[in-house]
Order: C-alpha cells, then structure tokens, then sequence
C-alpha cells in the first residue's frame, strides 16, 4: 500500500501464489520443447525456444486479461487479480527473452545493427501477408516492458492515477499488436488450422467476457436513484449488512453506505489506489479494506491508517424513516462525520 | 458459508479457506489449458528439414578454393570418378557473412581449412575458421569438369535443347540465403526467415533459389544464383528474398554445383499457391 518505502510484501500467499506461477511457465515451455522435440526430432532448439517462449507469453497475456472481467463476473476470482502484476512481469520477461532472442538469432551477426535490421529487413512486401511482422512485434515488447517496469505502486503514486490508468490501458494496444505479429508471422507459414483457430478463439473468448463484464456493471451499481433536493434516497436501513456496504450512485458519482457495529458511514465508492469498487469491500477491524488489493480508509473520515496517507471523501449521511439519504456533495477531504445509528428513527439532523 | 461471502484480502496471510480452494482449482484449470494448448501448438508445427549443422564440430578439409563468384572449396572424393569424383561446397564465415575477403587471396590454391559443416540432402557448406586457411601452393589445372551443359531440373525441359546448347528457362522458386536453407536454420526459408535471409544475403552468403518440389519435404535443389554475366547478385535480390517468385535465366552445371544465370529484370513476384504449370 504504501509506496514510497515499502518495496514489496511478502507473505504465504504471494510466495504460493509465485511458485505457483512459475511452475506453470516451466511445465508449459518444457511440454512444447519436449512435445516437440519427440514429434519433430529434426527440430533445432533455438527455433523450439524461441516459439515455446513467444506462445507462453501470449497464453500468459490471454490469461491476464481474462482475470479482469472474470473478477467482475464472480468475486472468487479476486485473489487472481490481486497479484495480476506478477503475472504481467511475468509475461514481460518471457516477451523479452523471446523478441531478444529473436534478434539474436535473425538480426545479429550480421553487415548491420540488429536494431536498424529489425525495423528495417524484411520490408518491401508489397500485400498485407508480406507486412513485416516483428517491428510490430518489438511495439508490442515496449509496451509490455513499459507496464511491467511501472507496474509498482511507487509509480501509480508518482504518475498520478490518470496517467498510470491511461498507461495500463495500453496493454489492448499491446494485445491487438500481438495477435497482428502472430497473424502476419507464424500464421502466414502455417499450413495446419489449429494454431489459426487457437488465436481466434483467444480473441472471441476475451471480447466475450469483457462485454458480459461490461453489461454486468450496469447492473444494481449504476442504477441512479431520483435526487430529491440536495439529499439522495439511496435505500432502506435495512438494505446495509453488517460489516459491508450498500453501493449507491449519488449525482453521477459511486459512494459506499458501510454499516460498522451498527452505525452508518457513508464513503466514496472509489478506491484510491486503482478505482478498486470499495462498496464491494468488507469491514475488517473497524476499517473498510478494498476488495481489490486491500487498502483501507477509515469509514468516518476516509483516510487511511497511519502510516499510509490515501484519503477518499467522505459523505453527509442522515435516516429518516428507515430510509438512508445521502447529501449529493462530497465534504472536503479528509472531514470526519458522525456515523448514524442504521435504526428505524430518525437521526438528529 | 460459499466462496463468494467470504472476504479475501491479498496482504492478509490468512486466505479463507473455500477461496483457497477455488484459486487451486483456477491454476490447475488453466495449468491443464495452457499444456494443452502447449501440445497442440508443439504437433501442429510445420515438418522440419531434415538438414543439419556441426554446430561446435570442427573439422579440417583439403582442396581447391574457386570462386564462381562466390567462394568454393573444391574436395576430391578418391574412389568415384568422372563429375562425382570430386564436390564443391561452398563456403562461409561465421555469423550472417561471406568469406570471400579471406578466400579471395587463395582462388586457385589448394588449401587446408578448419570448419563446421553445414548440410542437407540438397548441398554441403562449410562454415570456415578464417584463421584456419592454410595456402598448400597453387594447384595445377581444376579437378573438375569445366562448366558442363548437363541441365537439370523439373522446371522447364526446353531450358535445353537435344543438341546439349543451353537456353533460356523460367524458374520458379524462392530466393534465401544459402547457409540458413542447408541447415543453420530451420525454417530457413519463408516468410518468418525473411528478414535473416535479407540480412544473410546482404552480408554476403551465397543467394540460391530455391526451386518447389512436389511437397514441403521432398528433396528441394537449389540453384546457385549469378547474374548474365556472371557476377554475384547478393544486393540486387535483397527485395524479392524469400517471397514465391518467377525468374527468366540459364543453367550452368559445375559438376554437382548448379548456377542459374539470372536475368533479374524478369523476377515476377507471384501468388503463394499460384502453382506454375510445368
Ligand atoms: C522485439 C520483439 C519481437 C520479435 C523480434 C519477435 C520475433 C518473432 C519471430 C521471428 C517469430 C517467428 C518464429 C518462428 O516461427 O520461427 C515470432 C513468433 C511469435 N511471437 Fe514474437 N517477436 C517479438 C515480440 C513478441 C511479443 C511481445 C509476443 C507476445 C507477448 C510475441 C509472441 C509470439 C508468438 C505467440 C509467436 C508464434 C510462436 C509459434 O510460432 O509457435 N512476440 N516472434
Ligand atoms: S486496493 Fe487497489 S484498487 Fe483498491
């Protein structure tokens, strides 16, 4: 959470988590090597490398953006997201050996720099089919490696949100130029189907679940309920669990109605780290910790707990006839409120 | 309680436990997947030539060093006779270049050379230690036969006529570099070889085009490419590398050695699958 002095925590789930990882990278590369090299004895290693590298890198990348939305879809899958940047250094690295590789193997050695021959050898087709395919895949590569070395907290702090989000939603940019590489590289070769195939239905399978996970959250979350006057009704007292939160949409914007030991507090919905869902989160020791990467914020005041100094506003927040109504301003950062009784009566205005 | 109540939080070390399990079965789902997918992908690959390198075998041969116009060992093979009785391999250095800077001051010699051997049922090569080039004297009149009219190939039988003159022919086939196509790399040749070859070819190993056999796998021959004249071609195919191409030229045979004389304003660029009809 924070980022300016704590590099990165460990624990036991983050270690399995890891080795987890790991072991299916190995296990994959060193099934299509030795696949391939009982089916193919005539196969050179470099070429099996290079391909077993560039296929679990793109499988890796297919599962990333698959843990998105499937997160969305169904909570259980959360534990997934929250390391999902293991996952994209992960694939990074293998992004890198395979391009470095690459160039080692079609571009060094030779009259000129394998940079220069990279973008430059190999043009001159003059049909879709005969386009280049590895400057597109070096583009991709820079896009990857860009992400996964500013994938650290300490860089969402000092790019600020906006940039870092915009940043990150470059890795569709990077997906489209993946599957362009494979298509005008290795597909233009291949006589079998079944790779063709694989590719298509990576590319349908994830367009798929990010429009289920699209319709999805307009679902109950969006749903603007009527503004009446400065106060919104965003639902009955009862509609709060105990040691979780109602999600309401106040004005256009998400707030959290959280119920901590009985009273309630009203927060944004927003979470300050990567626009996590906090009405989705839980009350953990008297704080409300976000469901996607667990930060926390007090539910009064919306700060967080010393040492850490993010702060989400907080909401003036008032029950009138077992109703719960919602000021539509967000008060100044950082304002404490008084959490009110979720009882059948009144609060004190 | 199900999964979905319970609350997972990742800097916690405590993962609750239905959500434990259901993340163990979401890495052995995918692991499963992606092994798969890793099979598939492992038997679905294109047949690979069956060339190979000496990649780290050194070897040390003797013979006679000709260039036409690239550069040539030309090895005696005791026992066989007429055009068999000797071959000619060509030759490079390591990395993508040629090796006629350091065989050019020998044309002619006979020569001791250390090196690696590259070779597929098409051809020999020999990926030489420059240092290794011993000058043995020059050596008297060349072993081979001199250029013979024999004319090969399954393109176009009018490339000859029954009177042994040669004539034009049209080839078809693809241009790549020598050293990848007889077996540094596999594929050496097609569209993802493309831009090795281009950087190959320009380095100065030897262009050949590759002329189609029936299938991906039958025994492909490879003619040796030259201009008209006679001269090396390397950065004037540059554009037309490892793309199906059509070309206009005549044949010469250096005993197992065969070298198109190309004429290269008729290199035609055409469809893959575009088959000719021979
Ligand atoms: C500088 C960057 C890159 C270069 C020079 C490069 C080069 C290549 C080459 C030459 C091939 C064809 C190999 C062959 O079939 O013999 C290839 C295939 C492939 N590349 Fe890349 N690549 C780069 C980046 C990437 C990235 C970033 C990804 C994905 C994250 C990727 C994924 C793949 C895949 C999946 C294949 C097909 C493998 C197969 O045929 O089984 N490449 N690449
Ligand atoms: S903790 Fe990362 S978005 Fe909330």
């Amino acid at each position: 959470m924070g980022h300016s002095y704590r590099a990165v925590q460990w624990n036991r789930f983050k270690l399995r988590y890891d080795m987890a990882l790991i072991a299916g990278v190995v296990l994959f590369i060193a099934a299509f090597m030795g696949i391939s090299a009982g089916v193919h004895p005539e196969a050179t290693a470099e070429t099996l490398l290079i391909r077993g590298l560039g296929l679990a890198a793109i499988v890796l990348l297919h599962v990333i953006l698959a843990i998105g939305p499937l997160a969305r879809l169904d909570r259980r899958w959360l534990p997934l997201l929250y390391n999902r940047r293991h996952l994209g250094v992960t694939m990074a690295i293998l992004a890198f050996i395979h391009g470095g590789f690459s160039i080692l193997q079609f571009h060094a050695f030779g009259d000129t720099n394998p940079i220069v021959s990279l973008f430059t050898a190999g043009s001159g087709g003059d049909s879709i089919s005969g386009f280049p395919f590895q400057p597109i895949g070096a583009a991709a590569l820079a896009i990857i490696v860009l992400m996964a070395a500013t994938s650290h907290d300490y860089w969402l702090a000092n790019l600020t949100a906006p940039v870092w989000k915009a940043l990150h939603m470059l890795v569709y940019l990077a997906y489209a130029l993946v599957v362009l590489h494979v298509a005008l590289g290795s597909l233009q070769v291949q006589s079998h189907w079944a790779p063709a195939a694989l590719l298509g239905v990576g590319v349908l399978g994830l367009g798929t679940l990010h429009t289920m996970a699209a319709l999805q959250g307009r679902g109950p979350d969006l749903a603007v309920p009527e503004p009446s006057g400065e106060w919104v009704d965003v639902g009955s007292v009862s509609d709060v669990p105990e040691g979780r939160a109602l999600a309401a949409m106040v004005a256009g914007e998400r707030v959290a109605i959280y119920k901590n030991e009985g009273k309630l507090s009203a927060i944004s919905g927003v979470c300050q780290h990567q626009n996590g869902p906090l009405a989705e989160g839980r009350i953990v020791d008297g704080l409300v910790v976000c469901p996607w990467h667990g930060f926390q914020y007090r539910p009064d005041c919306g700060k967080s707990p010393e040492p850490f100094h993010e702060t989400v506003p907080t909401f003036r927040l008032e029950v009138r006839g077992g109703r719960v109504l919602v000021q539509t301003m967000p008060l100044p950062l950082g304002t404490t409120t008084e959490p009110v009784p979720a009882t059948l009566e009144d609060s004190a205005p | 309680m199900s999964a979905s109540d319970e609350f997972f939080i990742g800097w916690s070390a405590d993962v609750p436990k239905r959500t434990g399990a259901f993340a163990r079965r979401a890495w052995m789902g995918a692991l499963v997947l992606g092994l798969s997918i890793a099979a598939y992908g492992a038997i679905s690959q294109a047949p690979f030539a069956k060339s190979r390198f000496e990649f780290g075998v050194e070897r040390t041969f003797e013979g006679r060093i000709e260039h036409i116009p690239y550069p040539t060992l030309v090895v005696d093979r005791p026992g066989a006779s007429g055009d068999a009785s000797s071959s000619r391999w060509l030759l490079t250095v390591f990395g993508k270049r040629g090796a006629e800077e350091f065989t050019q001051p020998l044309d002619g010699h006979r020569v001791s050379v250390t090196g690696s051997l590259i070779y597929s049922g098409a051809g020999t090569m020999v990926e030489i230690l420059p240092d290794s080039l011993k000058d043995l004297g020059e050596a008297e009149a060349p072993s081979l036969p001199r250029p013979s009219q024999r004319v090969f190939g399954p393109q176009d039988s009018s490339v000859v006529d029954t009177d042994g003159s040669l004539r034009r022919g049209t080839f078809y086939g693809e241009i790549v570099d020598s050293k990848c196509f007889l077996g540094v790399m596999k594929p050496g040749n097609l569209k993802t070889h493309r831009a090795c070859a281009i950087r190959c070819i320009s380095g100065g190993v030897p262009p050949v085009l590759v002329v189609r056999g029936e299938s991906a796998l039958d025994p492909v021959t490879y003619l040796l490419m030259v201009d008209e004249e006679g001269r090396a071609v390397n950065d004037r195919v540059l554009e037309h590398v490892a793309q199906p191409i059509r070309i206009q030229g005549f044949l010469k045979s250096y005993g197992d050695m065969h070298v198109l004389h190309a004429h290269l304003g008729s290199i035609t660029r055409i469809a893959p699958g575009d088959d000719p009809d021979i």
